[in-house]
């Protein structure tokens, strides 16, 4: 067991709180691949844990002095309990007791309180949330999901932190989908170097100088899902807001596919036929299970699932923080940042 | 005299006073497949490794060589094995043991040969397991060794329930009409019941099980054997059950050690993994805070679990860490005789659940699943 990564587990977050996040704990404790810190209310948690095949040895749990929402859906309590949970799993992180959080919190309350508890990996540098999307086949790798940054909503990213964004995101790429040469893009309105704000200009001007990841342009958010780069990068509000609009053309779609499959026999018959076919449907819809977003930039991986996140999805979630530490990812998003930093200020002498 | 040397002379110290022939007689009743040695029934691969393996490559359950060495260093404890193994297989078993260093005072496996004829006994345990439990209570007592007893089986079978049933017919809490009818529901042959009847009338009223331990070998959840109101400790692995053992004062310092020291050399265990299991020990109630405490700070940064990472800084966080979270109190109370024929249905049926269930995980979930999903 030794050289395993920690992950540590916020059990606040989620609308199925906590029986989603235990159930997936446990089940990883199982695969020992991990060391899972769930932080929670010990006896609830307990409780929770007797109902499960769960190991001991690599699932440990750090008592926190909250309650949890009664209700399922209670923003304002999830976000209370979060304000209390959340800074008792970040210092887990700061003191060195974890390498990873998991969180199902609401993304706001996780990006603004990771950002104010855990260091930047590189002084000045500003965290990124990021998301994957789904995409046609890339030439680049066998990898059905792109990666979309910044999704935090933060509004007015500049010229610096989108190549900033760039590099994480390319650190991300090479990492976790295993490509060795990312292509990067920019979101914009238009495809040629003046195309949208003065921001994304001035990134695409610097950019193009980028020797670690092969920078592709401006890419169209049309573009996005026809897998024309392995990174799309964009300013924080922009990239909430494509996200949400993927997410719900997804669900229209899986239930289209739904509609059909119940409401006539010569449909459902007709689906059969074409199920490899729908089979690429279901891979759309898989892209919400993928685990959750990771939150690049700070000198520890912050994972934020979606508070909606199934057991499945929290499993895969424990699964992907499990393996961006234990291939690095810190390090060579660091090292990337180091890379485009020297090139930048090489670039501006 | 250089560290190790005075630790070398401590723990020989410790040893012998463990050995104190003062201390009450004990016995340890224990199953042997799945509780002390790694078998898998569960594919013909496994069984024929099983019957074939020799006593030297015989894999054992992580910590237990190390527990049940020591439990068997004291003088005044006797160490009977009840296993469904065939007979055939004693020479190996008793070679084990030997290379082991584990002294079994009373080794009883099942004649298969004997039971040709009669199928549902070749592969029922109750009247086999009970009949062998009542036959060495009689062993015993014709030793002079009326001792308490504590038992050691998995969650594989329905030991828990053989366990419990054999403590409360020796204790007479079950008469001889219900253990009569209980026997015919779980298939026992005549010539079993009888034996078994006749063994148990040859048997004083007693109740001398102290404890049934579970080892959760296919990591059946604990809930499990919530039904068997408080009477079973079921246990992740041998350091809970030593931890238990401590509490009890049947397991010195130096047997939790071994076992500590067993784990992080063997099976690769670190200081997370036995803070892990002490503490969920401590959860459910299988040790005391005070206990756990103890063992946490006073016992393992001074073994080998130092050096995987149990050193005293680690320690006091563990300890720190116990006391925010508490302890539960397991349910007491006077015994009362469990409804066995509901028990007995109710582990058959999530025996059964479980091989539904694995066949189900193997196989990946197909489209049809999918699309008649309501919600994702």
């Amino acid at each position: 067991m030794a050289d395993q990564p920690t992950l540590v587990i916020d059990t606040y977050g989620g609308s199925a709180a906590p029986d989603a996040m235990v159930a997936a704990a446990a089940k990883q404790s199982l695969a020992g691949k991990a060391r899972l810190l769930l932080v929670g209310d010990a006896a609830e948690l307990q409780q929770r844990l007797a109902r499960l095949s769960y190991d001991p040895m690599r699932l440990r749990i750090v008592g926190a002095p909250v309650a949890y929402p009664r209700q399922t859906g209670d923003g304002l309590a999830a976000t209370a309990a979060a304000e209390v949970a959340l800074p008792i799993a970040l210092a887990l992180l700061l003191d060195g007791e974890g390498d990873a959080l998991i969180t199902a919190a609401p993304p706001g309350v996780a990006w603004r309180l990771a950002g104010e508890i855990l260091p930047p990996i590189v002084p000045g540098i500003s965290p990124a949330l990021a998301s994957v999307v789904p995409t046609l086949p890339r030439t680049s790798g066998d990898d059905p999901f792109a990666l979309l940054l910044d999704v935090s909503g933060v509004a007015g990213a500049s010229a610096g932190q989108l190549i900033g964004f760039a590099a994480m995101g390319a650190a991300y790429a090479k990492v976790v989908s295993g490509v060795r040469r990312p292509q990067v893009a920019l979101l914009s309105t238009g495809l040629s170097l003046d195309d949208g704000p003065p921001a994304v200009v001035a990134a695409h001007r610097a950019l193009k100088q980028a020797s670690e990841y092969q920078f592709v342009g401006n890419m169209r958010a049309v573009d996005i899902p026809r897998g024309y780069a392995d990174v799309v990068v964009s300013g924080g509000y922009t990239g909430h807001a494509v996200r949400g609009l993927l997410e719900g053309l997804a669900d229209l779609t899986i239930d289209a596919a739904r509609y059909a499959w119940k409401s006539k026999i010569t449909w459902r018959a007709g689906m059969r036929l074409l199920s490899p076919g729908v089979g690429m449907l279901k891979r759309v819809s898989e892209f919400k299970e993928y685990g959750g977003s990771p939150l690049l930039g700070l000198d520890k991986l912050v994972l934020v699932a979606d508070p909606d996140s199934s057991e499945a999805a929290l499993s895969n979630a424990i699964r992907l923080a499990g393996k961006c530490v234990r291939r690095g990812l810190r390090d060579e998003v660091a090292r990337q940042l180091e890379v485009t930093r020297s090139q930048w200020q090489g670039e501006q002498a | 005299m250089t560290e190790s040397t005075s630790r070398a002379a401590d723990i020989a110290e410790q040893k012998r006073s463990e050995d104190d022939t003062g201390r009450p007689e004990i016995v340890y009743r224990w199953d042997l497949d799945k509780t002390y040695v790694q078998t898998d029934f569960s594919s013909v691969r496994g069984l024929l490794r099983a019957a074939t393996e020799s006593a030297e490559n015989k894999r054992v359950v992580p910590g237990m060589r190390a527990l049940l060495t020591g439990l068997s260093r004291r003088h005044r404890a006797r160490i009977i094995v009840v296993s469904g193994s065939p007979t055939q297989m004693r020479e190996r078993i008793e070679t084990m043991f030997r290379l082991h260093g584990v002294r079994c005072d009373k080794l009883v496996l099942k004649d298969f040969v004997g039971r040709v004829r009669k199928l549902r006994s070749v592969k029922a345990q109750v009247p086999y397991k009970l009949a062998a439990h009542l036959d060495t209570r009689a062993w015993l007592r014709a030793q002079d060794a009326d001792a308490d007893e504590i038992c050691f089986g998995d969650d594989a079978e329905v030991d828990a329930l053989i366990y419990c049933l054999y403590t409360d017919i020796v204790a007479r809490r079950v008469d001889a009409t219900r253990l009569r009818g209980l026997l015919d529901h779980v298939g026992a042959y005549d010539d079993e019941v009888t034996h078994i009847l006749s063994s148990l009338a040859a048997l004083p009223r007693q109740d001398p099980v102290r404890r049934v331990f579970i080892h959760l070998d296919t990591r059946s959840p604990p809930s499990r054997y919530a039904a068997y109101q408080g009477r079973v400790t079921a246990t992740f692995n041998a350091l809970q059950i030593a931890l238990s053992l401590h509490q009890d004062g049947l397991a010195g310092d130096v047997v939790l050690r071994e076992v500590a020291e067993a784990l992080i050399r063997d099976f690769r265990v670190d200081a997370h993994g036995l803070a892990g299991s002490i503490e969920d020990a401590t959860r459910r109630g299988l040790c005391s805070v005070a206990t756990a405490s103890q063992v946490a700070a006073e016992i393992l940064p001074f073994s080998d679990a130092a050096q995987a990472g149990f050193d005293a800084d680690f320690a006091d966080r563990v300890v720190r860490r116990l006391r925010q979270s508490g302890a539960c109190t397991p349910p007491q109370g006077p015994p009362e005789p469990l409804a066995y024929e509901q028990l007995f249905d109710a582990e058959h049926s999530f025996a059964l659940t479980r091989k539904i269930a694995r066949k189900a995980a193997a196989r990946v979930p197909g489209l049809r699943d999918f699309l008649e999903a309501d919600q994702r």
